[in-house]
């Protein structure tokens, strides 16, 4: 308000841009894009730095994917990222296709806490014994550990995804984190919720936490549902490529497995190709924004159309 | 007689650190608590064992060197006796040359505890005389030792200057008043000639300077001459200058051999807290470690601790220590420790006005050695993929981000972006149903559910070089081939599939056509 303002002379005082005023450490305005347009007109440029940003969903919901846009897009503007990846799950042939640099992104993992429909359950004894095979001490001598609870338990194993994450935080210098919980059930701690928001305030790192439903509560300035609406399988007609020709050898290098020549027996007919997934996000909370609005994109296998070996696909088929 | 009338010379300025007993001071850098307290160090062990070195507070209540332990402990029973520990005062010497090679570039090692260094052209760096005694002082207080400090114009005068004790420095041109002054013990004469000089009424140099040099040689012998000499100003030669040490090594004996890794720690600690004051002293940071332990019955043990990131935090690099001995723990007890660390330099940085601001290099080092030792080495770094035709294969290098950014992609304006994969590590394996060679249901431990859609298969297949010993590994890690199937003599060979389940995932599924058995090894998110 212009009433508000100082006056000296004549002339009020206009606070300069870039300045801001209160206990505020990072800008509310300053936000990291996932350079996908939906997205990032839904969520008003991107998800803000200095603040935690949740994205939550079930399996195959698009989530890793998004994480990788924003990666993506933090380090090819040159800036660091950090991936605390709890579950393992961290892909690099196909987190860089999706245009991560990955010389700039620090990954960590802390330990298996038990992520994932797959492995055992977190309590099991199975699950313990997994975990610190490779500490086991043997011999009589030294039978003392000096770090007892280390990996022994899922619930070590998140202590050190938390500690892992602070320690990044308090390097600075970072422009991303993110916390990958994978399908981990753990509770987070209010406490522990807090001290990751102020670090992040301090430190101006954009924290994104993925997981399987909202953690950090009224600590995460944004949650982000994302919902897989429809997954895309086509059908296209196979056809020899050529062993000597680049097309060939840049299909039998790339991480999604494709067809090779000893697998066209059927040259000629028609096959199932799986191309990506359509995915609808909500926004479930917001303290900078709107709630409610919902966005929709894909995420596909390759965003330059079918495999180079494929003619022109007849048709798109939703399972 | 004739004799030279001034010391010579003139703008040559030589400073001397001198460790009067490098025994003592090497055992209390060592154990800090000892500073103070009555202690002793013995030649040998038991109780006839003759006492070598007597720390200030022993010498007061009246115990001497040469006393046996059983001697000493009888004049002070709550007298603590060592052992004479050679390692210790090898590092400690190491040491105090750390601490003049941080000063100058020009170091002599006068032998074990005594340092010579060239102050020729440091006044700009330091300051006047004052100040660089002060600095000297404080890196030694660093390195958790005391020493005498003799500044002067040649090497004799200096290291006379530093065995007054304390710091002294001697002006130019006054270095003949100085040495006229010097009582005569301090020259460390032989007890014989010492007897002899007193017994004539000479006490300090000055006194014997009067005399005439070839009436004394005659009389007394050459090692008079000598003192004749050192008083005229014609000894004391230049500096031989050593090449700065490189090695970084801190060693000590201990008295009973160590057989668990709580005490262990402890004194690795210790080891480690000095080897980082030595190195923060000369600007360098800790890199690898090397432990070098010599075992009960004449064993040894040397294992190297890689070191993602060079730092410089002791907490962090005993972590990755102890990590080790604890994964593979020394067979016996430990009986002597050598550590050595690759001293590496900071990273050097330079911050660009117009990228974004990244991690300072040496709280980025830290982090990440306090990471390694969170997590272990092998699961901080950078996760890249591996040169194979493994879909899932993947290699960890150091982190270590390029300083210039590639120029940034065109944004994209359409609705799509790349799917990524969820790697499962292992792959797990499941039950597929099929009918007429179509999956219709998979079926794991945490897995049920119908097939909706399904494409593939894709064949993968390689590393048929594989030798049948890596290729029984694979398939005993549950994911490999399986040589006595399918004529094929290693390697693996996969037929993948995507699938969409009911469950509402899409899945990398493959199914391994030596063991006919089916995998998941990814989820696609």
């Amino acid at each position: 308000m212009a009433a508000a303002l100082p006056v000296v002379g004549s002339v009020p005082l206009v606070a300069p841009p870039g300045v801001f005023k209160g206990r505020e450490l990072t800008r509310k305005d300053r936000r990291l894009s996932a350079a996908l347009a939906p997205l990032d007109a839904l969520l008003e440029g991107g998800i803000p730095r200095g603040r935690i940003s949740e994205i939550v969903g079930r399996r195959s919901c698009g989530k890793t994917s998004l994480a990788a846009a924003f990666i993506s897009s933090a380090t090819c503007r040159g800036e660091v990222a950090a991936v605390i990846d709890l579950a393992n799950a961290f892909d690099p042939a196909t987190m860089a296709e999706a245009g991560v640099e990955l010389s700039r992104v620090l990954w960590v993992n802390p330990g298996n806490a038990g992520e994932s429909f797959l492995s055992p359950p977190p309590h099991s004894v199975a699950g313990e014994g997994e975990g610190s095979d490779a500490l086991q001490v043997t011999h009589q001598l030294f039978q003392t550990p000096a770090f007892p609870n280390r990996h022994r338990s899922p619930s070590g194993a998140v202590r050190s995804f938390l500690r892992a994450a602070e320690m990044v935080l308090e390097a600075g210098g970072f422009g991303l984190l993110v916390m990958d919980c994978g399908e981990s059930t753990f509770s987070l701690a209010q406490s522990s919720a807090l001290r990751l928001a102020r670090m992040a305030e301090r430190s101006g790192t954009a924290v994104l936490l993925l997981a399987a439903r909202p953690l950090c509560g009224t600590f995460a300035a944004m949650s982000l549902e994302l919902t897989p609406a429809r997954t895309i399988f086509s059908r296209a007609r196979f056809v020899r490529p050529d062993p000597k020709s680049k097309s060939y050898l840049k299909c039998i290098r790339q991480p999604h497995p494709r067809p090779l020549p000893q697998l066209i027996a059927e040259e000629g007919t028609d096959k199932a190709l799986f191309e990506g997934i359509e995915i609808r996000a909500t926004i479930r909370r917001n303290k900078l924004g709107r709630c409610g609005l919902s966005a929709r994109w894909r995420s596909m296998v390759s965003i330059a159309g079918p495999a180079l070996h494929l003619q022109a696909p007849k048709a798109i088929r939703i399972a | 007689m004739a004799r030279a009338e001034s010391i010579p010379v003139a703008g040559c300025r030589i400073a001397c650190l001198l460790v009067k007993d490098l025994p003592l001071a090497a055992t209390v850098r060592a154990n800090p608590e000892l500073r103070q307290a009555s202690f002793a160090l013995s030649i040998g062990k038991g109780p006839r064992a003759p006492l070598g070195c007597v720390s200030a507070a022993a010498r007061s209540v009246g115990i001497v060197p040469g006393m046996t332990v059983a001697q000493a402990r009888a004049v002070a029973p709550d007298l603590a006796v060592l052992a004479r520990n050679p390692a210790l005062e090898q590092a400690a010497a190491d040491a105090l040359l750390d601490v003049a090679e941080s000063f100058s570039p020009v170091v002599e090692d006068g032998g074990p505890g005594r340092v010579y260094l060239d102050l020729a052209g440091l006044g700009g760096l330091y300051g006047g005389e004052e100040e660089m005694v002060a600095e000297l002082l404080r890196r030694l207080r660093q390195i958790g030792m005391e020493a005498g400090i003799g500044i002067a114009a040649n090497k004799d005068i200096a290291y006379l200057a530093a065995r007054c004790g304390g710091t002294r420095v001697i002006d130019a041109g006054r270095e003949r008043e100085f040495l006229h002054w010097v009582p005569l013990e301090l020259l460390g004469l032989e007890p014989e000639v010492e007897l002899q000089l007193e017994r004539l009424g000479i006490r300090r140099l000055g006194d014997l300077a009067r005399l005439d040099a070839r009436e004394l040689g005659s009389r007394m012998g050459a090692g008079a001459v000598e003192i004749i000499r050192l008083v005229s100003g014609q000894t004391g030669g230049p500096l031989i200058a050593r090449r700065p040490g490189e090695a970084f090594v801190e060693k000590t004996a201990l008295e009973y051999a160590i057989e668990r890794l709580e005490p262990l720690g402890f004194i690795l600690r210790g080891m480690l807290e000095r080897l980082v004051a030595r190195l923060k002293l000369r600007g360098l940071t800790a890199g690898d470690l090397t432990l070098s332990l010599e075992l009960a019955g004449h064993r040894r043990d040397e294992r190297r601790v890689s070191v993602a990131a060079a730092t410089n935090e002791v907490r962090s690099l005993l972590t990755l220590l102890l990590l080790d001995l604890e994964k593979a723990p020394p067979p016996d007890g430990v009986e002597a420790i050598a550590l050595s660390v690759q001293a590496r330099a900071p990273r050097p940085s330079q911050s660009d006005m117009f990228v974004p601001p990244a991690p300072a290099p040496e709280r980025l080092q830290t982090t990440l050695a306090r990471l390694a030792a969170l997590c272990g080495p092998d699961h901080v770094g950078t996760l890249l993929p591996a040169n194979s035709h493994r879909p899932d294969a993947t290699c960890r290098v150091d982190f270590a981000p390029p300083a210039k950014a590639n120029p940034p992609p065109e944004p994209n304006g359409h609705a799509v972006n790349r799917i990524v994969l969820r790697a499962i590590r292992p792959a797990q394996e499941v039950e597929v149903m099929s009918s007429r060679g179509v999956p219709e249901f998979v079926r794991g431990r945490r897995i049920s559910a119908r097939v909706v859609s399904i494409a593939g298969p894709w064949r993968r297949q390689g590393e048929w070089w594989k030798t049948a010993l890596e290729a029984g590994q694979d398939a005993a890690n549950g994911a490999g081939a399986d040589v006595s199937q399918g004529g094929l003599r290693g390697g693996f060979a996969h037929d993948y599939y995507e699938m969409a389940l009911d469950d509402g995932g899409v899945y990398r599924v493959f199914r391994d056509l030596h063991t006919d058995r089916w995998f998941v090894d990814g989820i696609y998110d």
